[in-house]
């Protein structure tokens, strides 16, 4: 540390300015007559000559930093100290009046190690970090503005391609549909004079008809996905009796469980149920979508439970098999469009993952909801909720 | 040496030079100013000097003379006269001589002395942005106050409520947020507000902006794609993302890039983005350079060879064609101007 120095008596009060580290040690000193009276001018004296201030940081937001100081009593006599930013050091400048200038190095040195002039430069240098943080926050700021405004617009793009999926798994189900469906009918045809047909190839036409309804269960499914996807579901609600479309749905799902020696067995608790406004059409799909995958899953033998209960503020509609039930990692994908289940493996039932997504979407349109509970090797059970 | 070049590495040592004579000159200033004045005298001169940099690399005197005048409405709103802004000019002439090389020296006072010509027919006050004949005034009015008073939330509910009222985002943009900016920046310049009240109300109505891409970005689109960015780091891009938005508004896939894109990254973001338009914004005019730089780049790629280029900001509204200096298609001075060309553009 070297410092400038020479002995210029004056009647003026003069300085001592120094730069020092945030240990306070003091890495330049300088010192010299002031030609103004102990003011916060001393910074332009000193800034002309000892100390570079090209990089010295002023703004109106932080000005009335500099103009902070503190008056302490030092080797005997009257210093006041100043602090302000420099090179990535804090400046402390310290004003004091002596006739001999050897004594700055000692008042600059008592100076610098003294608690309320490192207190000073303590805040200093934090309002100067400060204003680092608060430029890189305005950064920051652009950047955020910015990132949200791609993410806005990739959002927008893929609302447009949904769109644009959904009108097209409409039209390509709608025009398969016809056909399949004249096939279907072509192929009914053929069966109703099945005699004249060998054994394989009635079997060959039965697994036909088999396809083509799977087929049409698929189009179908695809066309109402597709619809409810797009928002053009309108749900066409007229005061409806829930134990009536229920008792319909169990009633034709009979003879399909029948076939697989399954039983269905329906449990109405208060057969007076207030009327709601309901889809009949839509609300039936869904029930009819629980109650076939039930006796889908069940085995022979096995009883699918269906229950119609009022709870608080609903009707509750539950759908209880005896199936191979749901692995509980699976169930936060089971409305899901395409969801396949591990368990459906096991199943000879083909399936394309779209039920229960329709369903769910078809039950919320009407402001109900649905849940599931199961368990594996123990069975499952769908609760459709009812506004009431 | 590049003449610019030799400038801008001696801007330190002039701006020194400058003040200590400054000082010299008139020792009042020492106790008129207090003990900001030499500080921020040798800042506004090192300020001086950039520009006049600017203006030189750009052979235009023009770029400089409206720097001063800009600076003279700044300087007078903070008790700065335009006497001592012309002293300083003066002095900042003769400093030039024999500090640079003969050519570069001689041009440079012709610069300055072309601002110190005119200084006293320049303005010293300028008029608000927010009209009262222009729609939305009333708006427009109250969002600015809430800025003005921290309101963050009251501002984003204001604007809210004004478009669900049935005003659209392409009015809010044009008659609110374009010109309340503009009114940011001249209070800024006159000293009403400080720079942090600046930043803050920026980063607010980006913020506010936000709430509408949701109405902004779903409107129908036309196949045409622009990349838009600003040079050099600048903080002061919110015209440019007004801009984006309302061409957004227009059917335009738009793609903001910002300030901290590298030149070879836009271009090559024009490239994958198959861009029919880059607009390129600059407000300071030592940014021109990187500008130039930019758009050589641009040229320079075979993919983008019928691509445009459009530029604005207030860097270029002093001087009329100094957009083509830079190697422009265009320049828009306003949001609608830029609009109409890049739409002209489009259709052309």
């Amino acid at each position: 540390m070297n410092a400038s120095s020479s002995s210029t008596p004056s009647q003026q009060p003069e300085g001592v300015a120094f730069l020092c580290d945030r240990r306070g040690s003091i890495l330049r000193v300088v010192w010299q007559t002031l030609d103004v009276q102990l003011s916060p001018s001393f910074f332009a004296c000193i800034d002309a000559r000892g100390l570079d201030s090209a990089h010295m940081f002023f703004d109106s937001a932080l000005a009335g930093e500099f103009s902070r100081s503190v008056t302490l009593r030092l080797c005997g006599r009257e210093v006041q100290c100043y602090a302000m930013p420099l090179d990535g050091e804090i400046a402390m400048v310290a004003v004091t009046v002596s006739e001999r200038a050897a004594e700055f190095a000692d008042v600059a040195a008592a100076t610098a190690q003294h608690d309320a002039f490192r207190r000073l430069a303590d805040t200093i240098r934090t309002n100067e970090s400060s204003y680092d943080l608060w430029e890189e926050v305005g950064r920051l700021n652009n950047d955020l503005v910015t990132a949200q405004r791609e993410l806005a617009r990739t959002v927008a793009e893929l609302q447009r391609l949904n769109a644009y999926k959904n009108e097209l798994l409409g039209v390509a189900a709608h025009d398969l549909r016809n056909p399949l469906n004249a096939n279907l009918a072509f192929i009914n045809f053929l069966l109703e004079d099945s005699e004249q047909f060998s054994d394989e190839h009635v079997h060959l036409l039965t697994r036909l008809r088999t396809t083509a309804s799977f087929m049409l269960r698929l189009v179908d499914d695809v066309l109402t996905f597709s619809a409810v996807e797009a928002g053009v579901v309108r749900i066409n609600a007229e005061e409806s009796s829930v134990v009536e479309l229920v008792t319909g749905v169990v009633d034709t799902m009979r003879i399909v469980a029948e076939r697989r020696h399954v039983d269905i067995h329906l449990h109405i608790d208060d057969p007076s149920l207030p009327l709601l406004m309901l889809d009949r059409v839509k609300i039936t799909q869904s029930v009819q979508n629980l109650v076939a995958n039930a006796v889908k899953y069940s085995p022979s033998g096995a009883t699918v439970r269906v229950r119609v209960r009022r709870e608080a503020g609903y009707i509750a509609i539950a759908v209880e098999d005896r199936g191979p039930g749901i692995p509980a990692e699976e169930l936060k994908d089971l409305f899901k469009p395409f969801t396949r289940l591990s368990t459906a493996l096991a199943t000879t039932e083909r399936s394309v993952g779209l039920g229960l997504s329709i369903t769910k979407r078809l039950i919320e349109a009407h402001g109900g909801k649905i849940d599931v509970n199961s368990e594996v090797g123990v069975g499952s059970t769908f609760t459709i909720k009812l506004p009431a | 040496m590049n003449t610019v070049h030799e400038i801008r590495t001696k801007i330190d040592l002039l701006a020194d030079v400058i003040t200590d004579r400054h000082f010299q000159l008139h020792p009042e200033l020492e106790a008129r100013y207090g003990p900001i004045g030499r500080i921020r005298c040798r800042e506004d001169a090192a300020f001086h000097l950039q520009y006049l940099a600017a203006a030189l690399e750009a052979g235009n005197a023009r770029m400089f003379v409206d720097y001063v005048a800009w600076a003279k409405v700044m300087l007078a709103s903070r008790n700065v006269p335009p006497a001592d802004l012309a002293d300083n000019l003066e002095i900042l002439a003769s400093a030039l001589s024999g500090r640079l090389a003969v050519d570069t020296s001689r041009t440079a006072v012709e610069y300055v002395r072309a601002a110190i010509d005119e200084l006293p027919s320049m303005p010293e006050e300028l008029p608000s942005f927010l009209d009262p004949e222009r729609p939305l005034y009333d708006v427009a009015r109250r969002y600015l106050q809430l800025l003005l008073n921290g309101n963050r939330l009251a501002t984003l509910q204001l604007i809210i409520k004004t478009v669900d009222d049935g005003t659209t985002p392409r009015e809010v943009y044009r008659h609110v947020f374009e010109p309340v900016q503009r009114e940011i920046g001249r209070l800024w310049q006159l000293n009403r507000i400080s720079v942090a009240q600046e930043h803050f109300c920026t980063a607010a109505t980006q913020q506010v902006m936000t709430h509408l891409y949701g109405r902004i970005f779903g409107n129908e689109k036309h196949d045409r794609h622009l990349v838009s960015m600003c040079v050099g780091g600048e903080m002061h891009e919110v015209g440019l993302r007004i801009v984006s938005d309302l061409l957004e508004l227009e059917g335009w896939n738009t793609y903001y890039l910002g300030a901290n894109v590298p030149p070879a990254a836009a271009v090559q973001m024009c490239v994958d983005r198959k861009a029919d338009v880059l607009l390129v914004s600059a407000t300071l005019t030592p940014h021109l350079a990187a500008v130039a730089d930019l758009i050589r780049l641009f040229r320079a790629n075979p993919e983008l060879a019928n691509a445009k280029v459009v530029v604005g900001g207030r860097a270029f509204s002093a001087v009329p064609g100094l957009w083509q200096s830079v190697g422009a298609d265009g320049y828009a001075a306003t949001a609608d101007e830029c609009i109409e060309l890049v739409n002209s553009i489009a259709a052309a």
